[in-house]
């Protein structure tokens, strides 16, 4: 594999999939699927990021993550320094601005960030020259999440089109499910969102006067698992319950489990997704989460190819 | 200095006319209008050929933020916008530091006030000790004092019982309550609109349900008690419904609407700000104000409400902002506009959309809000609103036709955070004068 300026990729930031363009979105999946074979059998992988300085910049815990983009930034070559905000300064109150200023300022290349505000990962990267890289901002969005979860499907299906995909849990603070939705839909899927109705946001209802992208509503889980050919399970959290969105993580449970038995209306041999980490027995059955149908590793495996995919894609464009 | 203005189009809104003459003021008064006027050495004159004259602004609503904030606005800083704007006359919120909920910091401002305001500044008291919404703040008090309203705005005054006693007292007085209404539990954590751009950045909204319901509350109490009930910036088009039915069913109540409510929705917040341009979705912080800019039906019903005079005035709103407050992340950044420069010539936008007539744009800027607070009846204010011989002379001149950029580096106010930056406007004001003082004037003859 050659380092080789790729004139069609135009992005010198990733904030969220909605700034792709499906042609970018195949640029991602082939480069990703050259990096998943080369680390499956075992081959060299020329350092394309070799000498270049990319900063984990990480405000809230994460490990899986972190873990991931520090593995693809090291398979490419790349120094990969981790600044979580346990020793950031921002504790200390400096802001999010001063931090990514110091931060750009320390040679970095590529700021991969993660952050609890909305908005963060576009508001870092008005604030510097170097390439961020959205590794979660807020609920708003998982962008390299999105990228794998889609290669997944792709990879089994070929195509996103037609493809029935049943979302299922707290839809309304997960930057996974936002991030998911613009681009699985983008690719062609049909999407169901499915959960408490507290948990799905009402736009999602009306969403003849909106921007949104079109999708099924349902609050029955059976209803919603109906043929579905993908199934992404989100993670609940439990600080929901303390936030009254639901009576409790077992009434929830009882009613969007993922179970063998309500996976019998889906397709057969449907995909089962989780973004992670998950509740095994709250969002999703210790059964079916190790079952055959669990893709939930291999996302693991393919999230790792596809943030590869993405820093070459980025740093080999980004002027340096 | 005396001043004669010139050949003028003078709309005085108060007769509904409309009439080219000359202005006379000497020593701060009008002293005639009519035509072909002539004047000895000293005197000023203006050439106001093809400019409009209409009274000086009147704003319900503005943050001056001091004491307590001046790195946010001063009174200095903040009439110079007012000034800029066309505004002669503004009152001033009590969310200071200290607030103003007792005689002493009400004579401090008013110290302050006199000392460096440039145009009229009228304080309004709070309704409660700090805001708290936990005790009364001597309202009465505040009343013989001189403040103009009563208002904890910023919050919802929630205790029923509290805002049933202010408005006992309020009524005795007979002052308005100027309530923002906003049911705070409803509104916990919510940074804008509810609605699908909330949905796609990913942020908490604020449900119109917030607005709707606190109003209701509201109108009920006021029914009750014969208070004189005013709801501070309008932003659904239920809530305009609400203030139509009850001033149909003769409830003492009135309302504002500010110019971004007028003119912006929700999908503000997603457009680029003026420093970046991305081309999908932004955080537009300049467009976070609370209440949030809603969806286009409740502009068109704030509109139709101007129009049907279900809404008394357009106020600003004005909530300066230092930049570090502004320039931060979308959840983190303080809510408001700062919008006294820009206030006029976002109304100006209606006008050339045939959305309101110009006549109806000056009447909400200067006599309707007069008669909705009876600002008139107050004394030294006598005549405020209109252009009549023996009037203070306060007066805006506006150039109807002037094309220009709203640029941040020209803002005067200390707040720069202004969603209508870098926004092509026609019509400008481009002298103001406060009792026969030229405050702010751009035309060199
Ligand atoms: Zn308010």
């Amino acid at each position: 594999m050659q380092a080789k300026h790729n004139k069609t990729w135009k992005h010198k930031h990733l904030i969220d999939v909605d700034d792709l363009s499906i042609q970018d979105c195949s640029l991602v999946f082939q480069l990703a699927n050259k990096y998943e074979k080369a680390l499956k059998n075992k081959k060299s992988i020329s350092p394309i990021l070799k000498n270049s300085n990319i900063f984990n910049l990480f405000f809230e815990p994460s490990t899986r993550t972190r873990a991931s983009f520090e593995l693809a930034g090291k398979l490419l070559g790349a120094n990969v320094i981790n600044i979580t905000s346990e020793i950031s300064s921002v504790q200390k109150g400096e802001s999010l601005e001063d931090t990514i200023k110091t931060v750009s300022a320390m040679h970095s290349d590529i700021i991969i960030l993660r952050h609890q505000d909305s908005g963060a990962a576009t508001f870092a990267s008005m604030n510097t020259n170097t390439s961020i890289i959205n590794a979660g901002d807020g609920s708003h969005a998982h962008p390299t999440q999105a990228l794998t979860d889609a290669y997944t499907i792709r990879k089994r299906f070929k195509s996103l089109k037609n493809i029935n995909v049943t979302m299922v849990g707290d839809i309304e603070h997960s930057r996974v499910a936002r991030s998911d939705i613009w681009m699985l839909t983008k690719l062609g899927a049909n999407l169901t969102i499915c959960g408490p109705a507290s948990l799905i946001p009402k736009s999602f209802h009306k969403a003849q006067n909106s921007k949104l992208p079109h999708v099924q509503v349902q609050t029955n889980l059976k209803k919603a698992l109906t043929d579905a050919d993908v199934i992404i399970a989100l993670r609940m959290q439990t600080e929901r319950q303390k936030k009254k969105s639901i009576p409790s993580l077992s009434e929830y449970a009882k009613r969007y489990q993922i179970t063998k038995t309500n996976l019998q209306v889906a397709k057969k041999n449907c995909l089962l997704m989780h973004p992670g980490p998950k509740n095994e027995g709250v969002e999703i059955s210790r059964e079916v989460a190790n079952s055959s149908l669990s893709k939930i590793e291999e996302q693991v495996a393919n999230g790792v190819a596809i943030r590869m995919s993405l820093l070459q894609l980025i740093y080999t464009n980004s002027g340096k | 200095m005396n001043i004669l203005i010139k050949n003028g189009q003078i709309i005085n809104p108060e007769e509904n006319q409309k009439k080219y003459s000359d202005i006379f003021i000497r020593n701060g008064i009008i002293e005639k209008i009519g035509i072909n006027l002539v004047c000895n050495k000293n005197t000023k004159i203006i050439n106001a050929k093809g400019l409009t004259i209409t009274p000086g602004f009147i704003d319900l609503h503005s943050h001056l933020r001091q004491p307590g904030f001046e790195y946010k606005e001063t009174v200095a800083s903040g009439t110079l916008a007012a000034a800029k704007g066309g505004f002669t006359t503004i009152c001033a919120m009590p969310n200071t530091n200290p607030t103003i909920d007792n005689k002493n910091s009400l004579e401090k401002l008013k110290d302050i006030i006199l000392s460096s305001a440039k145009v009229n500044v009228l304080p309004i008291g709070a309704i409660t000790v700090s805001r708290q919404g936990k005790k009364l703040a001597p309202i009465s008090t505040l009343s013989n004092n001189g403040v103009v309203a009563i208002s904890d705005d910023g919050d919802d005054l929630s205790d029923v019982k509290l805002l049933k006693s202010a408005m006992n007292i309020a009524k005795k007085s007979k002052l308005p309550i100027s309530q923002h209404c906003e049911d705070p539990i409803l509104i916990k954590d919510g940074h804008m609109h509810e609605g699908w751009v909330s949905n796609r950045l990913g942020l908490q909204g604020r449900p119109r349900e917030a607005e709707i319901n606190m109003i209701e509350r509201d109108i009920a109490i006021a029914k009750e008690l014969g208070a004189h009930l005013h709801i501070a910036h309008i932003s659904t088009k239920e809530g305009v419904m609400l203030i139509k039915k009850a001033k149909k069913d003769n409830i003492k109540i009135t309302a504002e609407v500010t110019p971004h409510h007028l003119t912006l929705t929700h999908e503000a917040v997603s457009k680029p700000a003026d420093f970046q341009n991305r081309k999908s979705i932004n955080y537009n912080t300049n467009a976070k104000v609370n209440p949030p800019l809603r969806e286009d039906d409740d502009v068109l019903a704030c509109i139709k409400g101007i129009n049907d005079n279900t809404i008394d005035a357009i106020a600003t709103d004005h909530a300066p902002h230092a930049k570090r407050e502004k320039e931060i992340e979308f959840p983190k950044a303080a809510p408001g506009i700062s919008g006294l420069e820009s206030a006029f010539a976002v109304g100006m936008t209606l006008v050339k959309s045939h959305s309101i007539t110009f006549e109806k744009l000056i009447s909400k800027m200067t006599i309707d809000p007069v008669n909705a607070w009876n600002l008139n009846k107050i004394h030294g204010l006598e005549g405020i609103g209109t252009i009549i011989e023996g009037n203070k002379a306060d007066l805006a001149i506006i150039d109807e036709n002037k094309k220009w950029v709203f640029k941040k580096d020209q803002i005067l106010s200390k707040g720069k955070n202004n969603p209508f930056i870098q926004s092509e406007f026609t019509g400008k004001v481009v002298i103001t004068i406060h009792n026969g003082n030229i405050v702010y004037s751009e035309i060199n003859n």
